[in-house]
């Protein structure tokens, strides 16, 4: 059963189209990450959940509730919604203590003293910070202040979690430990949540579900091993990974098996969007699905290695191609390897089934 | 209560307080005599009279010229005292500042009565100045000394927005050229005060309006010759028929509102583009001072010169005045001095009552105004209706009324308003003209308070469960409490300096130091003014005092 369920929301500032027409459903225990360029509508479309922003047409129901009903002039104010809702800049409240402020939003529900103070005490034992309470929140560090947000967000117990970048504020090394810590501990709690993110790899690593959006639409909504490997799109191609991109013409089309001419030069893949022969193509292939080899095969072409970087983890190598026919078109192809080249010219193989044929935009 | 009730309920009184003077005058400008009369109709009969009036147009000429050489004076000397304090190291840079601001928050007809004392015919330099010279070559009373007057203590304002913006302006911007070639000098003048040109110009048309409000200066100093400004002109039309002539004072006001709005209207459009200027921002990194090399004492003296004419010689004069029975040529002052004047004024119960007033309306009404202005701030707080912008509008209509005018209307209004008669002769219509007049200055220094709130710290309250009330309550006004504060202070500067707003509401009861002072100075009991005029100053430096210990910036 859906927790939140959003239907074709239009929101607009002013004359601009934010949000045309978006859809989406958080199953009941279900993290979704909202992933997209800047200015896609990820945030506004979040905050209109909030009710932080007023959509033009569409519906948002909780539950059995309606939070928002555009034709049934329903606008459930924020704090009558019952969302729990975690600010990119955390938003704690300067002037209160680590404490008041876990503690306000149970004094707004009018609970006793006694309880106010236990559940407090929980929560912020919870995210390990039992002993700041007294504090104020200048006196935290980042990664502190955005474990108080959660807990302030959560002490109210409301059933579905709003995350606005929650990790973008923390640096590199934090973050990685945060998004595995924040993961477990709402799927611990049984909550749904909605997380805004621009960062894919800290969608795919925390949600359940991705969706992803482009200029106020959704491009794709899927698990996220899904929307990586199988992209209905060249914008969800090219925003998930890192990717080399080729533009041509399409030679020939045997079912979803293209062969395309790349500035004469010709490449194999699958169509992943219908094509047709003589139509402009792009191709796009991930740098981890490219391999060089010594010997030439099917699916190699040779290149010279032009450069080497050291990643730390991995290598990424930086081909030459010299496409033979013109002699004027280069074109440079990166890939991911474990282990560095020597210098020199190698066969480097791109897969058919890797290489992700779309009709040019 | 819900906010929206709240926010209806301040929003109509508001617009009521504000507009209700306005209206009044307009409506008593077209008719036949005062609106209390019963047997008053309409009639263009008082815009006539006006219109025909050979006064009314030498006092707009007058009005005028004042205020076009003010904005001359006050505009290169102000432009060039920001430069030598914020770019140069000109020596006592660090405390030079809250001198130069000094002026702002003096009182109009105190200076006017130092100058008096000071430079008039038989004043203690003019005095002096004759027994060396044999003669005094200038004339207080003259049209061109008070616009040197004039010019001389509006310096600071042109100062004040020179000065931000040169410390707005990204020090990349002036590296940049240095490094393509030009030296310091170069830069200053061909980058640096380019630049700075939409906040200089915005301080000159400010200057002008200034200038066309003026009323302090002009009636003490253009009295006795027979000077008449717009503001001045209205004040002696209290009696000229004989009756009380409020159908022809309102015509005056008319006309002075219908020259402010055109004013206020330019000035607003220049502020925002200059802060569109200034928002090409560089980093804050220091750069190093202009060195001045043989001219810095030079500089030096050209501000000590400024400052002992605006502030120490009029001052200087009302100081002494109050503790000397008298002079003259041959009197020696030492065998004068005295404190009686401050012991006489126990004697006089209206005096004791300005005092108590001046300090209840300045300290109490201060956080009253303050609180209430506040109230409007947390109405329009991030309120996306149209209706804002409308109340931001209307915010700017008391901007129009100067403070004598704004006085006359309330005054109308006590005695228009059967229910408020009873409130007319206490220091509650005092109170709310002084709110009403200072509304948009005032309101200006709350929102920018609320402006620096990171909306999120808002909202979260909201997502937690707070309603819009709730959120304003723990949220908004805890976290603008410093803000709200130092408004209170400059408030207080404000109210404790007014003197022309109380000018017409000046009765047993409502007697203020600032009106009190003016209606005292008619009778020539200069001994008891100018100890008053003392003891305003005296709180008026002590209240600056605590605003600098308080570390409220001056400027609003």
């Amino acid at each position: 059963m859906a927790e939140i369920l959003v239907e074709n929301l239009h929101l607009s500032y002013g004359s601009v189209d934010v949000l045309k027409g978006v859809s989406l459903a958080v199953e009941r225990g279900q993290i979704l990450a909202l992933l997209g360029a800047s200015g896609s509508g990820k945030t506004t479309l979040l905050r209109a959940v909030a009710g932080l922003e007023t959509p033009r047409a569409g519906r948002i129901v909780q539950g059995a509730t309606s939070l928002f009903d555009a034709d049934a002039r329903v606008d459930l104010a924020p704090e009558a919604r019952n969302l729990g809702f975690v600010f990119q800049s955390y938003a704690l409240w300067p002037h209160r203590t680590v404490d008041d402020n876990v503690a306000y939003p149970l004094r707004l529900r009018r609970l006793g003293r006694a309880e106010i103070e236990e559940r407090v005490k929980r929560a912020l034992g919870s995210i390990g910070l039992a002993h700041l309470g007294d504090r104020f929140p200048h006196q935290l560090s980042g990664g502190q202040q955005q474990r108080v947000a959660l807990a302030r967000a959560l002490v109210y117990e409301p059933r579905v979690i709003l995350l606005d970048e929650p990790l973008s504020n923390l640096d590199a090394k934090l973050r990685e430990e945060a998004r595995i810590w924040l993961r477990r501990l709402i799927t611990n709690l049984g909550l749904s949540a909605l997380c805004v993110t621009h960062d894919q790899v800290e969608a795919m690593a925390m949600a359940d579900r991705l969706l992803l959006l482009d200029q106020g639409t959704i491009a794709q909504d899927g698990t996220p091993r899904d929307v990586y490997t199988h992209p209905t799109s060249l914008y969800a191609a090219e925003f998930m990974g890192a990717h080399n991109r080729f533009e041509g013409t399409v030679m020939a089309v045997d079912g979803d098996r293209v062969t395309l001419d790349v500035g004469g030069r010709t490449l194999r893949g699958r169509a992943r969007r219908p094509v047709g022969v003589g139509d402009r193509a792009v191709a796009v292939i991930r740098l981890e699905r490219i391999t060089a080899r010594r010997e030439p095969g099917p699916d190699r072409v040779p290149m010279t290695l032009a450069e080497s970087l050291f990643l730390g983890d991995r290598w990424e190598l930086v081909f030459d191609w010299h496409v033979a026919a013109s002699g004027e078109t280069r074109q440079l192809v990166r890939a991911y390897a474990l282990d560095g080249l020597d210098p020199g010219t190698w066969q480097v193989e791109m897969p058919e089934q890797d290489l992700m044929v779309f009709p040019a935009p | 209560m819900s906010f929206r009730l709240f926010r209806f309920v301040t929003l109509a009184l508001t617009v009521v307080a504000v507009l209700a003077p306005v209206v009044l005058i307009v409506y008593q400008s077209f008719l036949s005599g005062p609106f209390f009369q019963p047997r008053t109709h309409f009639s263009l009969g008082a815009y006539a009279f006006i219109l025909d009036d050979e006064d009314f147009w030498l006092a707009l000429r007058t009005s005028v010229f004042l205020a076009a050489s003010m904005a001359v004076i006050a505009v290169p000397i102000g432009v060039l005292l920001a430069f030598l304090v914020v770019r140069t190291d000109i020596p006592g840079r660090g405390w030079i500042e809250p001198l130069v601001i000094i002026p702002t928050f003096m009182s109009a007809v105190v200076l006017a009565f130092g100058y008096v004392i000071a430079l008039g015919p038989v004043g203690f330099v003019s005095l002096a100045f004759k027994g060396v010279f044999g003669t005094v070559p200038w004339n207080i009373y003259s049209v061109p000394a008070i616009a040197l007057v004039a010019g001389l203590t509006h310096v600071p304002h042109v100062y004040l927005y020179a000065a931000a913006a040169l410390r707005n302006l990204g020090s990349d911007i002036e590296e940049a050229a240095r490094t393509a070639g030009a030296g310091p000098w170069t830069v200053a003048l061909t980058v640096s005060l380019p630049m700075v040109m939409p906040a200089v110009l915005y301080a000159a048309v400010l200057v002008f309006f200034l200038g066309f409000e003026l009323f302090g200066l002009p009636l003490v100093l253009g009295d006795p010759e027979g000077v008449l400004v717009l503001s001045t002109y209205l004040f002696k039309l209290t009696n000229k028929l004989g009756v009380p002539s409020y159908q022809l004072m309102a015509v005056v006001v008319v006309a002075i509102i219908l020259v402010a709005v055109p004013l206020i209207a330019v000035q607003r459009r220049l502020l925002r583009h200059a802060a569109r200027y200034v928002s090409i921002r560089g980093k804050g990194a220091r750069r190093s001072a202009l060195r001045l090399g043989v001219w810095r004492w030079p500089a030096f003296a050209v501000v000590v010169l400024w400052f002992g004419f605006t502030v120490v010689v009029p001052m200087a004069g009302i100081t002494l005045r109050s503790l000397v029975t008298g002079w003259g040529e041959g009197v020696s002052l030492l065998s004068v001095l005295t404190l009686d004047h401050f012991r006489d004024l126990g004697t006089h119960g209206d005096v004791v009552r300005a005092i108590l007033n001046t300090l209840g309306v300045a300290v109490i009404g201060g956080a009253v105004t303050i609180a209430a202005y506040t109230c409007v701030g947390l109405s329009i707080h991030r309120w996306t209706s149209p209706w804002a912008k409308l109340v931001d509008y209307i915010a700017m209509v008391p901007r129009a009324m100067p403070g004598v005018v704004a006085g006359l209307a309330m005054l109308w209004i006590f005695l228009f308003v059967k229910p408020l008669a009873p409130l007319r002769a206490t220091m509650v219509s005092v109170w709310l003209a002084y709110s009403i007049v200072w509304f948009a200055y005032g309101l200006r220094m709350i929102t920018g308070a609320m402006m620096q709130i990171a909306p999120e710290l808002e909202e979260s309250g909201r997502t937690v469960g707070a309603t819009p009330g709730q959120v304003a309550r723990h949220v908004t006004v805890p976290l603008i409490r410093g803000g709200m504060i130092s408004a209170w202070l400059l408030i207080f500067l404000i109210f404790a300096r007014e003197y022309s707003t109380g000018v017409y509401l000046l009765a047993p009861g409502t007697e203020v130091i600032g009106s009190l002072m003016v209606s005292l100075w008619g009778t020539g009991a200069i001994d008891l003014v100018s100890a008053l005029a003392v003891v305003n100053t005296v709180i008026i430096v002590a209240g600056l005092a605590v605003a600098l210990r308080a570390g409220v910036r001056l400027n609003g």
